[in-house]
C-alpha cells in the first residue's frame, strides 16, 4: 500500500489561542480592579447650565443627612480617576485637592452640594480649594426643566 | 486499500473574530466610563486673590437668607434683581457684578441668584470667598 507523503507544515502562530488567553485577562483585570465611582444622590439646585464638567473631572460631593440625632454633613471626594472616598470634612480636602492639582494643575473640580446646605460651608470650601491651587472650580447644577 | 483525502473546506476563522470583538467591547465599555461628562454646572470669574479681580466699581449684589438680595446696599424686590443691576450697570465703566452671599444663605439662593444676574447682558459675575472679601474691607 502506498500512503500519500505528508505535507510539512508551515510554522506559524496560534493567534486564536493568544486572543482567547488575551480576553481571559482582559475579564480577569475587569473583576479584579475595584471601581468605585461615586453615585451619592445629591438635591441639586436647578440653574442654568452654562458650562459641562470635563471628562475625567474631579467631584466634590457635600450632602446634608438630617436624623434624629440632627444635623450631618456628608464629604465625599472623587478624584475623577473612578476612585470615591469620604472625607472627614474641609480640612481632608485639602490634601486631595493638592494631589490632583500637582499631577494636572488645570483639572476642573466640580463641587455637587445640596441646595440646603449654609453657604459658609460651600465658602470653606472654595477657600481650602484655593488654598491648595485649584483653578477650574464649576458649581453643579440640575438642568432647569425645559432648559 | 485507497484512503479517502480529505478535503479542507474553505471557512471564515470566526472564534478569533469573536474573541476580538469581545475584547473591543471590554475597551470601549471602560473608556466610555471614563470619557462622560461629569454633569452641568455653572462657572465663575472667582476673584480668589486680592489682586485678581481689577474692575474698580463692580456692582455689589448681596445676597441674603432666604433668598433676599440688595444691589448696591438697596433692598430689591424678588424678580427684579436682573433689571436692578442693568440700571446700575449702565452707569458704570466695567461690566462687574459681585455675588456676596452670606454664610447664612443656602447654596441654592446662591444659584438662584446667579440665574438672575446671569440673565443680565454682558455682565461678568463674580464670587468672591469670605477671606477675599475680610482682605479687601476687613473682617
Amino acid at each position: 500500500m502506498r500512503l500519500p507523503r505528508p505535507r510539512p507544515v508551515p510554522p506559524t502562530l496560534p493567534a486564536a489561542a493568544l486572543a482567547d488567553v488575551t480576553l481571559l485577562l482582559v475579564f480577569f483585570f475587569l473583576l479584579a480592579t475595584s471601581f468605585d465611582p461615586d453615585r451619592t444622590q445629591v438635591d441639586l439646585p436647578a440653574g442654568p447650565q452654562l458650562v459641562e464638567a470635563a471628562p475625567g473631572a474631579a467631584c466634590l460631593v457635600v450632602t446634608r443627612r438630617v436624623t434624629a440625632a440632627g444635623e450631618r454633613l456628608v464629604w465625599r471626594f472623587d478624584d475623577g480617576r473612578g476612585l470615591s472616598q469620604e472625607l472627614a470634612g474641609p480640612d481632608g480636602l485639602f490634601f486631595e485637592v493638592s494631589r490632583v492639582v500637582e499631577d494636572d494643575p488645570e483639572r476642573t473640580f466640580l463641587l455637587k452640594i445640596d441646595s440646603s446646605v449654609r453657604f459658609s460651608t460651600v465658602d470653606d470650601a472654595l477657600e481650602m480649594m484655593r488654598k491648595a491651587g485649584a483653578r477650574n472650580v464649576v458649581f453643579g447644577v440640575r438642568a432647569a426643566v425645559g432648559a | 486499500m485507497r484512503l479517502a483525502t480529505a478535503i479542507a473546506r474553505p471557512q471564515l476563522p470566526s472564534s478569533p473574530l469573536a474573541s476580538l470583538a469581545l475584547l473591543l467591547l471590554a475597551v470601549v465599555m471602560i473608556a466610555g466610563m471614563f470619557a462622560a461628562a461629569r454633569g452641568p454646572g455653572l462657572r465663575f470669574a472667582t476673584p480668589t486673590e486680592p489682586a485678581a479681580f481689577a474692575d474698580p466699581s463692580p456692582v455689589v449684589v448681596r445676597i441674603l437668607p432666604g433668598g433676599a438680595a440688595e444691589v448696591d446696599g438697596a433692598p430689591v424686590e424678588a424678580g427684579g434683581l436682573p433689571a436692578a443691576i442693568a440700571a446700575r450697570l449702565a452707569s458704570r465703566p466695567g461690566p462687574a457684578a459681585l455675588l456676596l452671599v452670606s454664610p447664612d444663605a443656602t447654596y441654592g439662593d446662591m444659584v438662584a441668584a446667579y440665574a438672575a444676574v446671569a440673565s443680565v447682558p454682558n455682565v461678568q459675575v463674580a464670587l468672591p470667598t469670605r477671606a477675599w472679601v475680610e482682605a479687601k474691607t476687613g473682617p
